[in-house]
């Protein structure tokens, strides 16, 4: 598994080149000041933004490249993303949540959630699954918003700032829980963070924007 | 094989939909598009019941003064004609908005810039809420309250204004008059008309208003010089939007007007007409060949507020846009 | 000791835009002055009544504020002068108003009595005396009507606003434009073409055809709500939806509309209110009968039909009759509309 981006990305003032490659097992982490268009990058690894110019591509799959007009919906990307305002579904509870990208592969509805029950049992939150994501701490969301990126195994991994919305106590247990998660998991990690503790304990490279 | 990894292979895969969502598109698609055929289909069916009318009168069934059923055994001995309740539409609703539109424009002034915040909010409750007041509501009111205090009030306007046509009444009766049932529908569409207007002027540019008071203006200095022409395109829709609802009132029109089949400009006298509210008066004993015409005359009220109502929404959807 | 800072005088500062007492005395007293002036015209011309003091007051008012403004400049008398013609008609726009809802209450209270709302009008006629008799069948009626039209055009108006909104299909602009045209269409029109299709097919009026008159002028304003409230649901929400690998269906049915589903309801309602006061598609479709019925089929009566045969008839006791099933109808769209608007707020609180 290795995800080549080569080209431009954003628009406007946010536009910039990139030319990065990630191996199967790598974490590349990005680093860089507010508004530098490190969240862009994730978002057009994950199929939500496009490229202005270049090509995107994982393995020997195109997809995103503007010259030949290719672009690979986000729903056939099929990357684990955690956005850094998480955006979990606020009516659903934290099971359903987890379950959701899995209900989305027509698997069977009592599957998904075992296998959901699981990822939560993983991540700390096994007591807290029927819980609405407004009734648990900013910590507990993290987790759930992590575990259901993960519950996918999806061959990418996108973190967007997973720690900027956790207070600094839960921060730390965060930062333990992060590398045992992805260690037994067979894919490239993209971390997006400005805090270089995040990046030095957890990233195996580092692609600084200015 | 390194050759491979590097140029990977173009996948096609151009943003296709997977089959559930190409039944969801096509499912949700059909749905959208019932609005059309509905329209479409109100089109079609009053021009299929009304043609006959049409061929028989052409014309003259627009312009005509006369409704006459004739033998009710023999339809070549009818003449039947909107002409009259068409002009008394028009004429019952220019009056409406005339007197709608300035109040509009004073009742969203009052409220977006001489309320304070609280009564604001209270008062854009109170608007939609009398909107949402059912026209035989207005249509009673408009019968037992307002038809006094208008029939007291034509004869001294009728006594000083006689010298200009409109306001003559030589027949002496007043009573339900096209003035009458304008002033009631103005009261209907005041609420429509006024929220476009208030939610035009709320967007009114903040800089500029601020820039009037900063050179010393005073607030009706703003209002004139940037409110008002920046909401100007979109009062004129919502007034169309107005004239639209006016066009084809019948309830409140057919309790507060007596309907006389004679084109009539004496606006203060006891005659006129509305097409609306002359399909609902006929439309109990109608015979079968009139009740044709009612249709034919349904299509010519649909079509006509359709047309208002296209040129409405045109302007609205364009206004803010400009300046 | 006398520093620097003693001899120095520190003004007050002013604020011209905070609104004095002195402001609130001055309009007071002017609209005093406009009073007294109004009332002497009003006891000594023609210009006689409520109606006319009102008149003389909207008239008098911006004629002494310009007297008492004029010293301060051309521009400050016209400011005034403007302010109090918008205040003398915005009055002349509420009292109106108020003088409705007073007016129902107080003719519409007079026809209320014990069993006004449990008993109908089968063995009661419109000029019997006043404890007789009630709305009943109306009230079932509209009921029956407006929960037929609200199955069917719920589901199709939120259709139309998925359209424009979700799918953004090629006629999206289109159905936006007809939808908007729609809601403009004479309700009269809406049921001469419920008559001349559903009636002369099926021989004769029918509860079906009200409701379906009913559903024609509804489906525009549930369409065009339902189209707002989907625009509030963030872009964020369904790109991590689609990022989940959840088709578009899955997007618009489990996230979409569940997370604005206090809003559709609002939509619904609104659309509810706006339909339940027409009478004019009901004279050509439903008609009315006397009696409670649930037979959908058969002519049925209903509020506004109720209002207005019984105003036809000339009658004292039948008018006040009228008043009362005025009152009724006005409760039930004040009700509607609030439960409206407490929804969307509680929607926009979230």
């Amino acid at each position: 598994m290795s995800l080549v981006l080569q080209g431009q990305v954003g628009r406007g003032e946010f536009s910039r080149e990139i030319d990065a490659i990630v191996q199967q097992g790598e974490i590349l982490a990005i680093v860089g000041a507010n508004g530098s268009g490190k969240s862009t990058v994730l978002q057009t690894i994950a199929g939500i933004a496009a490229l202005k110019s270049g090509r995107l591509s994982c393995d020997n799959e195109v997809w995103d490249e503007p010259i030949t007009k290719i672009f690979t919906p986000a729903q056939d990307r099929h990357c684990g993303v955690v956005f850094q305002d998480l955006r979990l579904f606020p009516h659903l509870s934290l099971i359903a949540n987890v379950a959701y990208g899995l209900r989305s592969t027509e698997m069977s509805k009592q599957e998904a959630h075992a296998r959901a029950a699981e990822e939560l049992t993983l991540v700390g939150l096994d007591e807290l699954a029927d819980r609405k994501p407004g009734q648990v701490s900013g910590g507990e969301r993290q987790r759930a918003a992590l575990a259901r990126a993960l519950v996918l195994r999806p061959p990418v991994l996108l973190l967007d700032e997973p720690f900027a919305s956790v207070d600094v106590s839960s921060r730390k247990g965060l930062r333990d829980l992060l590398p045992s998660l992805v260690q037994g998991y067979q894919g490239s990690v993209v971390l997006v963070s400005h805090d270089p503790e995040d990046v030095q304990t957890l990233a195996t490279n580092i692609l600084t924007f200015g | 094989m390194i050759q491979d990894d590097l140029v990977p292979q173009h996948r096609k895969l151009v943003s296709s939909y997977t089959l559930v969502d190409r039944i969801f598109r096509r499912v949700i698609t059909t749905g959208g598009l019932f609005s059309l055929v509905i329209l479409g289909l109100i089109g079609a069916f009053l021009l299929y019941r009304g043609f006959e009318i049409f061929s028989d009168f052409g014309f003259s069934f627009i312009t005509g003064e006369v409704w006459n059923i004739g033998d009710p055994m023999d339809t070549s001995t009818a003449v039947l004609g909107i002409g009259a309740m068409l002009m008394g539409s028009v004429i019952t609703s220019v009056i409406a908005i005339l007197i709608a539109v300035p109040c509009a424009i004073a009742v969203a002034l009052f409220i977006e810039f001489y309320s304070p915040r609280k009564v604001r909010l209270i008062l854009t409750a109170v608007l939609d809420l009398v909107a949402a007041i059912p026209s035989v509501i207005f249509g009673i009111w408009g019968y037992a309250v307002l038809l006094p205090i208008i029939e007291d009030w034509s004869v001294p306007l009728e006594r000083w204004l006689d010298f200009i046509p409109i306001f003559s009444v030589p027949s002496g009766i007043f009573g339900r008059s096209p003035f009458l049932a304008g002033v009631l529908l103005a009261l209907m569409v005041i609420p429509i008309v006024t929220s476009v207007a208030r939610e035009v002027y709320s967007q009114a540019p903040r800089d500029l208003i601020d820039a009037s008071y900063a050179l010393g203006g005073t607030r009706w200095g703003a209002i004139r010089n940037v409110v008002i022409p920046f909401g100007r395109s979109g009062l004129v829709g919502g007034a169309m939007l107005g004239l639209g609802r006016a066009l084809g009132e019948t309830v409140a029109v057919y309790l507060t007007l007596n309907l006389v089949f004679d084109i009539n400009f004496r606006i203060l006298g006891s005659a006129g007409g509305n097409v609306a509210s002359l399909i609902a008066t006929k439309f109990g004993e109608a015979t079968e060949y009139e009740l044709k015409a009612l249709m034919a005359a349904g299509l010519v009220l649909f079509l006509v507020t359709l047309l208002v109502n296209f040129m409405a929404s045109i302007v609205v959807n364009r206004s803010g846009k400009i300046i | 000791m006398t520093t620097i800072l003693d001899s120095l005088e520190v003004p007050t500062p002013r604020r011209p835009w905070n609104k004095k007492r002195q402001t609130f005395v001055r309009s007071a007293i002017l609209i005093c002055i406009s009073l007294v002036i109004s009332w002497v015209l009003s006891s000594t011309t023609e210009l006689g009544g409520v109606l006319g003091f009102y008149f003389g007051l909207a008239v008098c008012l911006p004629v002494v504020v310009l007297i008492e403004s004029i010293r301060h400049g051309r521009n400050v008398a016209i400011d005034r002068v403007a302010s109090s013609v918008i205040l003398a008609i915005f009055g002349a726009v509420v009292i109106p108003w108020i003088s409705i809802v007073t007016t129902v209450y107080q003719k519409g209270s007079k026809a209320f009595h014990s069993g006004y709302l449990t008993t109908d009008m089968r063995v009661t006629a419109s000029g019997d005396p006043l404890e007789f008799g009630g709305v009943l069948h109306a009230i079932v009626g509209t009921l029956i009507l407006v929960l037929i039209a609200s199955i069917i055009s719920v589901p199709l108006g939120i259709t139309a606003a998925i359209y424009v909104v979700e799918i953004k299909g090629r006629f999206a602009s289109t159905v936006r434009f007809f939808t908007q045209a729609m809601s403009g269409v004479p309700s009269i029109v809406a049921g001469l073409f419920i008559y001349s299709t559903i009636c002369v097919f099926f021989g004769g009026f029918s509860a079906w055809a009200g409701a379906l008159a009913y559903t024609i002028l509804m489906l525009p304003t549930v369409a065009r709500t339902s189209e707002e409230v989907l625009k509030l649901v963030p872009d964020e929400l369904r790109a991590a939806s689609y990022a989940l690998g959840a088709s578009q269906a899955r997007t618009v049915f489990q996230v979409v509309l569940p997370t604005i589903a206090t809003g559709l309801v609002t939509s619904a309602i609104l659309g509810i209110a706006r339909v339940a006061g027409e009478t004019a598609p009901l004279i050509l479709t439903a008609s009315y009968f006397v009696a409670t019925s649930r037979n959908v089929s058969e002519p049925i009566a209903s509020l506004p039909i109720y209002i207005f045969s019984s105003l036809g008839l000339g009658d004292a006791n039948a008018t006040t009759r009228a008043w009362g099933g005025s009152l009724v109808l006005l409760i039930v769209v004040f009700i509607l509309f609030s439960l409206a608007r407490g929804l969307s707020a509680r929607l926009s609180r979230k």
